[in-house]
């Protein structure tokens, strides 16, 4: 079977959240710290599955919080406030992957059988650990984060065409594996 | 059909203990930071929210709040529409009020939740629709003290058709006798005045907040927006140049009764960070002044659509805070790594009275009149040079020692006088402690002096 990939062509504007980012980018610490709030667990998701370490994602959230504040008043579009903010984050993840020496490679094909989703708990997460992680990643920005097409593009700095074959390719590879651990 | 992939998936929102210490951590860093930046940027209101247009971020502009005068207030919410608002305004009269045989504009006040609003004024440059209300209620049980007066208009209906879809609206109201209060509100619109003014119908418009108070006042005029309608003049720049091998278009600057904007585009072949700017600009008058705008607005990312989606595409629209109709040439110097620094270097003794700060190279702060009082201190300044800001600067006040102090009560910033000198008031306990005063905050950039370029407006 087919998969249709569902096109982001509707953004959709939650009021309150774009009224925080206005108030955080004038400088309201408290609005700026809601926002956070709200997107902490998202963060660490995102976080702990690069650098598959707690400590580590700490040290990358904290970093992305304060550039992310000072940096929020050049934020011109308040709707993309979250993809900016993973953005930085996964800016920061790379640093500390080279710092000490670790990176993950993204573009490997297949990730060695040891490699493990953190904060997912669902039966997809065995599935997906097998998937190579440039595949993960697209997976899991588009379902568990529910990141669109085009915010996934700005997130991962790759263009929309291949974020939409990875997607075709991860889904596909994931089906096929999720019917062959069901026989 | 429903997604197999999404049917499966069970988020886990939690976060261990490491990750909140650090974000607790990250939080109190910032605070501390903040502390010793006094912010000048008032809170913006706006339910919408979305920042849909350059000159709409005039809203944050703070102005001259220390004034009782009600015409002050529409200065406040917009500050360069009070040259011509008046020539510009409608008057709006009820029913009982209306004349014989004279055209006049009705719309009928509407009381609900025991509060009855009044539309008395209107106008509409092209981009922003302005009104004048009136607010008269028995009722105790408000305002908050940031809400005073204020009405928002939430909806802007033509006929049946909602127009301010993506717009920003902003209100200024003040108590003005018992139980009533007055002030004026905007909404500067996204869609383009050919598509409001050739909408036939006749305006109605939705009040949805009354001094903090949610509710339904639905003011139906008789006025179309052809009614009441000031075309602005429009300069068809069209106007190509590479800056750092960005191809950009200034396409044209629209002269409003408000407000003054530049419209431009920025074309890139690399996919450039479309959250920031990559490229801004001062914009200078025939006699070199900087017009001193305020970036902001819509960007457009044309790519979407696109095979190439590497191609960086956006369309910009600016506003001027300065307009004169001398000006027939504009001059257009590019400056790139825009960032805000915190702590300027330069100080000025607070027993001169007068002196200099300067920021960078290219901009200078003229502080005066500097007096020290037994609650605080006070002094005016004027910026020369590139400024890429219409808002006040943030000062800091440092001990003799050269720290920061962050003991404060007050700090107001108000503009006093059309050539941009602006009055400061720093309200605190201890003025005897205040050594010196330096910039808290400042903007600093890379200008891109020798590729400016200049604009012939015809």
């Amino acid at each position: 079977m087919e998969w249709v990939l569902e096109e982001a062509t509707d953004i959709k504007i939650i009021p309150e959240h774009i009224q925080l980012v206005e108030k955080a980018r004038e400088g309201d610490i408290d609005a700026f710290e809601l926002l956070i709030h709200q997107n902490k667990a998202m963060l660490y998701r995102i976080g702990v599955n690069i650098l598959k370490s707690d400590f580590d994602t700490a040290d990358a959230i904290q970093e992305t919080l304060l550039i992310a504040y000072r940096k929020l008043p050049q934020l011109r579009q308040p709707q993309y406030f979250k993809t900016w903010l993973v953005r930085i984050l996964m800016n920061e993840c790379k640093k500390i992957c080279k710092n000490r020496n670790k990176e993950l490679s993204l573009e490997e094909d297949y990730p060695d059988t040891s490699y493990e989703i953190k904060g997912v708990e669902d039966e997809l997460k065995p599935y997906i650990e097998l998937l190579a992680p440039k595949l993960q990643q697209v997976i899991y920005l588009r379902y568990y984060e529910d990141f669109k097409i085009t915010e996934i593009k700005h997130i991962l700095k790759i263009p929309e065409s291949t974020v939409k074959t990875r997607l075709r390719t991860a889904k596909k590879k994931l089906m096929s594996l999720i019917v062959e651990g069901s026989r | 059909m429903m997604d197999p992939i999404k049917e499966k998936i069970k988020i886990n929102n939690k976060v261990p203990d490491v990750v909140e210490q650090a974000i607790k951590e990250a939080f109190n860093e910032i605070r501390t930071e903040q502390k010793n930046v006094q912010s000048l940027k008032r809170r913006k209101i706006s339910p919408i929210g979305l920042v849909a247009v350059a000159t709409l971020l005039f809203s944050t502009i703070t102005f001259a709040a220390v004034s009782g005068k009600f015409e002050d207030l529409l200065e406040r919410m917009y500050p360069t529409a009070t040259q011509n608002y008046e020539e510009a305004k409608i008057e709006i009269t009820t029913k009982e009020e209306k004349a014989e045989g004279d055209k006049q504009f009705i719309a009928d006040s509407v009381t609900a939740d025991g509060i009855t609003v009044t539309i008395n004024e209107v106008a509409y440059d092209g981009l922003t629709l302005i009104y004048k209300y009136s607010i008269i209620t028995k009722r105790k049980d408000f305002p908050f003290a940031s809400d005073v007066g204020k009405a928002y208009v939430y909806d802007v209906i033509i006929g049946d058709r909602k127009i301010n879809e993506w717009s920003e609206m902003d209100s200024e109201g003040r108590y003005v006798k018992a139980d009533t209060y007055e002030g004026y509100g905007r909404i500067t619109f996204s869609i383009k005045e050919d598509e409001i003014i050739n909408q036939s119908g006749c305006i109605s418009l939705r009040i949805g907040e009354v001094c903090g108070i949610n509710g339904e006042w639905i003011i139906q005029t008789n006025a179309s927006f052809k009614d009441i309608y000031n075309a602005p003049t429009i300069y068809h720049v069209d106007k190509k140049e590479i800056v750092e091998g960005l191809e950009i278009n200034i396409e044209q600057v629209v002269v409003s009764l408000f407000s003054t904007q530049v419209s431009y585009s920025i074309k890139g072949t690399e996919l450039i960070d479309e959250f920031h700017e990559p490229i801004r600009f001062f914009v200078l008058d025939n006699k070199g002044n900087c017009l001193n705008y305020r970036t902001g607005g819509v960007t457009m990312p044309q790519n979407e659509q696109k095979t190439d989606d590497t191609l960086y595409d956006v369309e910009n629209t600016m506003a001027l805070i300065q307009w004169n109709d001398e000006i027939d040439e504009l001059t257009f110097i590019p400056y790139k790594n825009y960032s805000y620094k915190t702590r300027g270097l330069d100080t000025l003794d607070i027993t001169q009275r007068e002196g200099q700060l300067s920021i960078n190279e290219n901009l200078k702060v003229n502080l005066s009149n500097i007096q020290v009082k037994s609650d605080g201190i006070t002094f005016e300044y004027i910026l020369q040079g590139l400024n890429p800001e219409s808002i006040g600067l943030p000062f800091s006040f440092r001990d003799e020692e050269g720290n920061d102090i962050t003991e404060e009560v007050g700090f107001n910033d108000v503009l006093s006088s059309q050539d941009g000198k602006r009055f400061v008031t720093y309200t605190t306990q201890y003025p005897e402690k205040v050594a010196a005063i330096a910039v808290g905050q400042y903007f600093d950039c890379e200008i891109l002096q020798e590729q400016a370029f200049k604009v012939k407006l015809k």
